[in-house]
């Protein structure tokens, strides 16, 4: 007691010389960047610190990153996770991020798959490695807009729309949201009561129509019954009262988008208005049309390169084993910084990533998740960095 | 009341002839001496010397390390658990809706300090006719980083006051004699710590730069930590700080042209308009059974402490980083004093305040004259923050311009 006293008044002392001498305390506390976002995406290493059972085929895991904070996650983003071994890499998208260390994603088991079992397996504690957030599928909420939202979302696909729509929730008080959700049954839901008792305290801002496609003893709070065919999306759209000035967001299973994107389309949706993520990956596509090497020819500026491309590279794989200075930077498909116009032939890309409808409509490409069917010609446009 | 002149207790031929460094400090003796002319009756002087020693003297705030203080307050518990105030009750209830998450701000917004585009402050707001006038001539790029630098230091503020607001939060929840009042009380020690989460992300992530504690800041915050009376540390700090910064902060939200600064401000606002109406729905009843002597004796208190705050606030901490050495204290203070958005500040910060101070019954005929005197009265008038929810208050600030005409 008497030595932090003494103590004191020793600084005391020293503060009141310093004064009358007309030297003056520091000015700043502190400065320069503290914490924050990092200005390149990397890879950094993370811990499982959570396991939940979301559905007999569906778990969350809360990640956190042993390398420090990660960027804020806009809602909608993904991360990319590698496991230890050599398991291909994976997207996720991110549900929730309690602390900037730390992102919530959610994993569906399919049963050949390469990566969703050993992610099942995991436990606490086991590390691995992700890249992240990355992604253009995103709502930034914008607390003065007043905005119609129509997600619609298959299975798995629910992920990122239960960041959108929670992120909306609270930033954008004056917006409101209908989800048409399809799954096989209730008991296949992801996330089910998280969202019923969201719609429940939204004050009627959010409206949660669950598509089951078997009836069960759970599904009274079902909408309908049936798979997200057209009919089905005429019907629930329709319930939903969502005038063709709502933004939709889709995101699910193949058929699902398609389906989704026809009825949109006929009800004056405009393109603009439309956006998607897509998951899942190109090698099926690669292996029934193009399987084999490719010859890829690029312009980056003036210069013409050309080497090949092995069945298993990506595009800006076989550039960098050919010493081709392409641009690029996160290598994930998220940033866009290797994007590229597609002159001739065929590629197909990893999902997700970060392409827009419009930009996959005008020939853009990504070089780092894209992989050649055929030949092609393809024109580096700008040297740039990552959007 | 007389007004702080300090550089009037020197002579100015007297003072020219002196070296800058030893101008500066007799104008920091000044304005020592000024304050301990200012301050009028004998028991507020009592209750803010020893602060104004810790604070201005011996500059605890600014010593590098925590400050340690032995709390002197009474705090209760009550084990019958009563429902002993409907309107804290509604509070309570209103504040757990109103939580939100520091983390769901949109952080990913890019703050460029080098875009010649981004207004934190608006680039008009100082008087820099004042700082050319002494030699100091800035180029457009300086004149922003000046602003830029005006801005951190207020937010700065903002985060010391924060800080010290939490740690009083949580005293007068202790102490506050109704059982409703502790689980508000609660929430608001919530809320504090959310403020100071948001403020101190932002100076760090966005604008790089935290300035120290103001010493008038301080010495406020430890007079209040360290008074034994509940009713004081409620007067103190959910009416007069509080309220303070319930018009500081509105004025940078009307001025900021930062998107992510304005959506921080406008979440803060909605938290301390509770804030403030837990002040006063705490002492309108208290005031009314206090003798005449101790209503007069917080009366005066809050008067004199009100005017403390609206000179005092000169900024310093900015001046010594930019132009110690460069050019006079005092001409520093006459450019805070002339700016525009300074001036706004320090009138619009008792917008806010006036109307509580008549609601909780602390205005007098005889201190009424007083504010008027001193130019406040005017906003006596407006709604007090039982009247005013935080939305309303938000909704008010986007239809007001963007400098008011006592300002212009």
């Amino acid at each position: 007691m008497f030595n932090g006293r003494l103590q004191q008044w020793s600084r005391d002392l020293r503060s009141l010389s310093r004064t009358l001498l007309g030297q003056p305390a520091p000015a700043l506390l502190r400065s320069g960047r503290v914490g924050g976002a990092p200005a390149v995406v990397r890879m950094v290493r993370a811990t499982v610190v959570t396991r939940t059972v979301e559905t007999p085929d569906a778990i969350s895991l809360e990640l956190r990153s042993l390398d420090g904070a990660l960027p804020a996650a806009l809602p909608g983003q993904f991360v990319t996770v590698e496991l230890d071994g050599d398991a291909p890499k994976r997207a996720y998208s991110i549900v929730a991020q309690p602390a900037p260390e730390r992102v919530v994603i959610a994993v569906k088991r399919i049963a050949d798959g390469a990566v969703s079992p050993q992610m099942h397996a995991l436990q606490v504690g086991e590390t691995l490695r992700l890249r992240g957030p990355l992604g253009l599928f995103v709502v930034e909420p914008d607390i003065a807009r007043a905005q119609q939202y129509l997600a619609i979302a298959g299975g798995s696909g629910i992920t990122p729309m239960v960041a959108i729509i929670e992120a909306l929730l609270v930033l954008e008080p004056q917006s409101r949201i209908a989800l048409i959700y399809g799954n096989r049954s209730a008991a296949d839901t992801m996330f089910r009561s998280r969202l019923r008792d969201a719609a429940a305290r939204s004050n009627g801002r959010l409206r949660v129509q669950f598509v089951d496609e078997a009836w069960t003893a759970d599904s009274t709070e079902t909408s309908s019954q049936g798979r997200l065919d057209e009919a089905t999306l005429q019907r629930e759209i329709d319930h939903a009262g969502m005038a063709a000035t709502a933004i939709a967001l889709l995101c699910g299973p193949t058929a699902v988008m398609q389906h989704a994107r026809n009825v949109l389309r006929g009800r004056g949706f405009a393109e603009s208005q439309i956006r998607e993520e897509r998951f899942g990956t190109p090698q099926a596509t690669v292996r029934s049309r193009g399987a084999g090497t490719h010859t890829a020819a690029v312009f980056v500026g003036t210069q013409r390169y050309q080497f090949t491309v092995a069945p298993t590279q990506t595009l800006l794989e076989g550039a960098q084993a050919a010493n081709v200075p392409m641009p690029s930077s996160c290598t994930m498909g998220g940033c866009g910084a290797c994007g590229i116009d597609v002159e001739q032939g065929e590629l197909v890309h990893d999902e997700p990533n970060c392409l827009t409808v419009a930009e996959r409509a005008s020939g853009k490409g990504l070089a780092c998740v894209a992989r050649l069917v055929s030949d092609c010609v393809v024109r580096v446009p700008n040297q740039r960095g990552p959007r | 009341m007389k007004k702080a002149d300090s550089t009037a207790l020197f002579s100015a031929r007297m003072l020219e002839k002196l070296p800058l460094p030893v101008r500066n400090s007799l104008d920091r003796y000044g304005e020592w001496l000024g304050l301990a002319r200012e301050v009028e009756t004998v028991a507020v002087a009592k209750s803010l010397a020893p602060s104004s020693l810790r604070g201005l003297i011996l500059r605890r705030g600014k010593q590098g390390v925590p400050t340690e203080f032995q709390a002197s307050h009474r705090a209760s518990i009550d084990w019958s658990c009563p429902s002993d105030q409907p309107e804290m009750a509604e509070l309570y209830a209103r504040a757990k809706r109103g939580q939100w998450d520091g983390d769901s701000l949109p952080w990913h917004t890019s703050v460029d300090l080098d875009d010649p585009n981004l207004h934190l402050l608006p680039i008009d707001g100082l008087d820099i006719g004042v700082l050319e006038r002494n030699g100091v001539k800035l180029n457009a790029k300086e004149i922003q980083k000046l602003t830029q630098s005006m801005a951190a230091w207020m937010l700065s503020q903002f985060l010391h006051g924060e800080q010290g607001a939490l740690m009083a939060a949580a005293q007068v929840t202790e102490c506050v004699p109704f059982f409703d009042g502790k689980l508000y009380g609660a929430t608001q020690v919530v809320d504090e710590g959310r403020h100071v989460e948001v403020f101190r992300r932002y100076l760090d992530e966005k604008l790089e730069k935290t300035y120290q504690i103001n010493d008038n800041l301080f010495v406020i915050i430890d007079a209040l930590m360290r008074d034994a009376r509940w009713d004081m540390k409620f007067l103190g700090m959910q009416i007069m700080v509080e309220g303070l910064a319930l018009g500081a902060f509105s004025i940078m939200y009307k001025m900021t042209a930062e998107p992510l600064l304005k959506t921080l401000l406008k979440y803060v606002i909605q938290d301390e308009a509770r804030h403030v109406h837990y002040g006063v729905v705490a002492l309108r009843e208290h005031i009314k059974e206090l003798s005449e002597r101790e209503r007069r004796e917080r009366e005066q208190w809050t008067f004199e402490v009100a005017l403390l705050m609206r000179n005092r606030f000169m900024a310093y901490e900015v001046y010594e980083e930019w132009f110690e050495g460069r050019m006079p204290r005092a001409a520093w203070r006459e450019m805070i004093e002339s700016s525009p958005a300074m001036r706004e500040f320090r009138q619009v910060m008792f917008s806010r305040l006036m109307p509580n101070l008549r609601e909780i019954g602390l205005m007098s005929p005889k201190v009424t004259a007083d504010y008027d005197r001193v130019g406040l009265l005017k906003y006596a008038s407006g709604a007090s923050a039982s009247q005013l929810t935080g939305e309303a208050m938000v909704a008010a600030l986007e239809q007001s311009p963007r400098w008011s005409a006592s300002a212009a």
